[in-house]
């Protein structure tokens, strides 16, 4: 599979007031194939944001290299640039244009058939409020409209930053079938939001960037399996005593009100097998898979390696460019799915 | 082109460069009603005592030059002679751009030729004010809102987008300053056919007229220039008008008063005000007053600087800040 984007040691300083500087992304690598529909999660601040705008030749890089269809930008920014279409953040329109007057504008300056102004109108749902004043729409209409203008040109590859901001529910499913629509029809997709769950439903591939270095990425499933710990979720009569006979047995357990957290088990038939000999009968016995958030919680913590420490992290690897407590983050991963 | 097109629906349909225009046409408005309200077409009586008051005013002139030469012969006691200079010339009548005629003293009469002057710097005026607001708020109102990122996504050139912005509206700028001044010349030129006096416009009135009007339209340009590089440099459209207020109240203001109390040598030259003047008016007359400190007696502080000093002064600012403004528009971050 060809790749749409690549970004190799990205970094990037701002210089604040006093000399004082912050450095936004630092040695970020970030590889989009043809045809994917990849999720680029981190929390606030993380340098998502700003590695999009660097690749929209928006901010300039201090270092590293990105290429776009294969052509280095933003040497060769203007050559891509209409196949590439972009929401970053959320775009602030002209209050007193029209939502039509507001793409048909873009079309213009970007030579795209006015014609088209309609049919993105129609894609993300405001066909019937096109002739209103912007001012006037709701911030998940101004979502929407951003959508639709990065719709306009047709683009092989699509970048939106946060595209659910502001969408209620309704909002999000739509975006998402749209999402889809677009996967189906050959446009590669990148990613930006905080809503997890949306990104584990329509994203196949991930990247999950922290204080700006990637720490983990890949196809979703490989990202989640290589954080599966093996832990099932236990009910028995007598958990106290069946924890210290599975603590017997080597494997790590969590106690909880009215359930154990047994560790390190791939197979569930161990954990019966144990509890069974000491005539102790398992009542419930419940894989504990992890799921996006859980991940990127345990990636992104507080604790995480500051950029330069010159840690480089391996794919799929659940401990890969982490310092953090991985005890304490197990375990308050582990209450919140108990 | 088409970014052209799009720059200029754009530039168009924004709410504030609509409400400068309705007040720009509000303005020229009402100052051609009020001086049509104030003017009359006036009597043969009116006529026959301005043209007496015109002519006593001339002789007066004469009698003036003519003992200003007797005391250059030595024929005035010494403190009376001490007012005149040793060259009459200043005095002399037909060395005047022009001698007082009768539509001088008709009062309430509108006089087309006599008022023209004023009239089209009130214009330009107008006009100047009007394109260093538009062109601050364009690019300042796109900076700060994300419109130019949007567009940079579409058409990453960023010189050849800020180019096509400043020229779609220093165009727009021509256009609006062409019909404003014919439609403003125009009425006052009806004004003065039907309810006053449309007075001389023989000679060189028509070439002064064109000649000053077109230095005005470059002016407005040059304004809307540096309203646009600064709002650009500064990201925003208060950074123009800050800076605006600020040169004025700091140099124009505080600096001529800090220049007066030292008694510096030719003050004016560091003022900005006085360039527009050599320019527009095509010679600034200046007068210093530093000059005259060890002298006894009449003293003429006076120079010129004429519209070359200020077309160099003019183009070498708003050159400097469009040079500036692209510079920095290219090499800065969009975040």
């Amino acid at each position: 599979m060809s790749a749409v984007i690549e970004i190799e040691g990205l970094r990037k300083e701002f210089h604040g007031p006093n000399r004082s500087r912050q450095v936004a992304v630092d040695g970020f690598d970030l590889l989009v194939g043809r045809g994917e529909v990849h999720g680029f999660l981190g929390p606030n601040g993380s340098g998502k944001t700003t590695t999009l705008r660097a690749l929209l030749g928006l901010v300039h890089a201090d270092a590293g290299r990105m290429r776009l269809f294969g052509e280095d930008v933003p040497r060769w920014q203007a050559a891509v640039a209409g196949r590439v279409g972009a929401i970053v953040e959320t775009p602030q329109f002209f209050g007193n244009f029209t939502g039509h007057r507001t793409l048909r504008l873009l079309a213009l300056a970007g030579g795209v058939p006015t014609r088209r102004v309609d049919e993105v109108l129609e894609q993300v749902g405001l066909s019937g409020r096109g002739n209103d004043e912007v001012k006037g729409y709701s911030l998940g209409m101004r979502q929407r409209l951003a959508v639709a203008s990065a719709l306009l040109k047709e683009p092989e590859l699509l970048i939106l930053d946060e595209p659910a901001n502001g969408l209620d529910p309704a909002g999000i499913r739509e975006m998402r079938d749209l999402m889809r629509d677009l996967a189906g029809a050959g446009v590669t997709v990148l990613l930006s939001s905080h809503i997890l769950g949306e990104i584990q439903l329509i994203c196949d591939h991930v990247t999950i960037v922290s204080r700006g270095r990637r720490v983990a990425w890949g196809p979703v499933q490989d990202v989640l399996a290589g954080h599966d710990q093996h832990e099932w979720r236990v009910r028995v009569p007598e958990p106290a005593r069946a924890a210290e006979l599975l603590r017997g047995a080597g494997l790590p357990v969590d106690e909880f009100a009215d359930h154990l957290v047994v560790g390190g088990v791939p197979d569930a038939g161990e954990i019966s097998r144990l509890l069974g000999e000491r005539g102790l009968w398992v009542h419930e016995l419940v894989p504990l898979r992890p799921d996006l958030e859980s991940v990127f919680l345990e990636l992104t913590d507080d604790g995480a390696e500051p950029p330069g420490s010159g840690h480089e992290p391996t794919p799929y690897d659940p401990g890969g460019g982490r310092l953090i407590d991985l005890d304490a983050t197990a375990g308050d991963a582990r209450e919140a799915r108990a | 082109m088409n970014l052209v097109r799009a720059e200029l629906e754009r530039l168009a349909a924004r709410r504030f460069n609509q409400l400068m225009l309705a007040l720009l046409v509000v303005a020229f408005a009402m100052t051609a009603m009020t001086t049509m309200i104030g003017s009359h077409r006036p009597s043969s009586t009116e006529i026959a005592s301005a043209q007496q008051a015109a002519a006593e005013e001339r002789q007066a002139l004469e009698a003036n030059y003519q003992r200003c030469l007797t005391a250059a012969r030595s024929g005035l006691p010494p403190e009376e002679a001490e007012s005149f200079p040793e060259d009459c010339s200043v005095f002399d009548p037909a060395q005047r751009d022009r001698l007082p005629v009768a539509t001088d003293h008709l009062q309430g009469v509108f006089n087309f030729a006599n008022q023209a002057r004023p009239l089209l710097y009130l214009l330009i005026v107008f006009l100047v004010l009007f394109g260093f607001l538009v062109g601050a708020s364009y690019i300042g109102a796109d900076l700060s809102t994300g419109g130019v990122v949007n567009l940079l996504i579409w058409r990453p050139r960023r010189l050849a987008v800020l180019g096509a912005k400043l020229g779609t509206l220093l165009g727009a700028l021509t256009v609006v300053s062409v019909l404003g001044s014919a439609v403003y010349g125009g009425a006052f030129w009806l004004i003065g056919q039907t309810a006053g006096m449309p007075g001389p416009t023989d000679g060189g009135f028509w070439p002064w007229l064109g000649l000053t009007w077109a230095r005005g339209v470059a002016l407005v340009l040059f304004a809307a220039t540096a309203g646009f590089a600064i709002a650009t440099l500064g990201r925003r459209t208060a950074a123009a008008l800050g800076a605006a207020m600020a040169y004025a109240v700091v140099w124009e203001l505080g600096l001529r008063v800090v220049v007066e109390v030292v008694g510096m040598p030719r003050g004016e030259d560091w003022m900005l005000s006085t360039y527009l003047d050599a320019w527009l008016t095509g010679e600034a007359r200046l007068a210093d007053a530093t000059v005259c400190r060890n002298v006894s007696g009449y003293c003429d502080g006076s120079y010129q600087l004429g519209w070359e000093s200020g077309l160099a002064v003019l183009l070498a600012l708003t050159g400097g800040l469009t040079l500036a403004a692209f510079a920095a528009f290219r090499r800065r971050d969009l975040i």
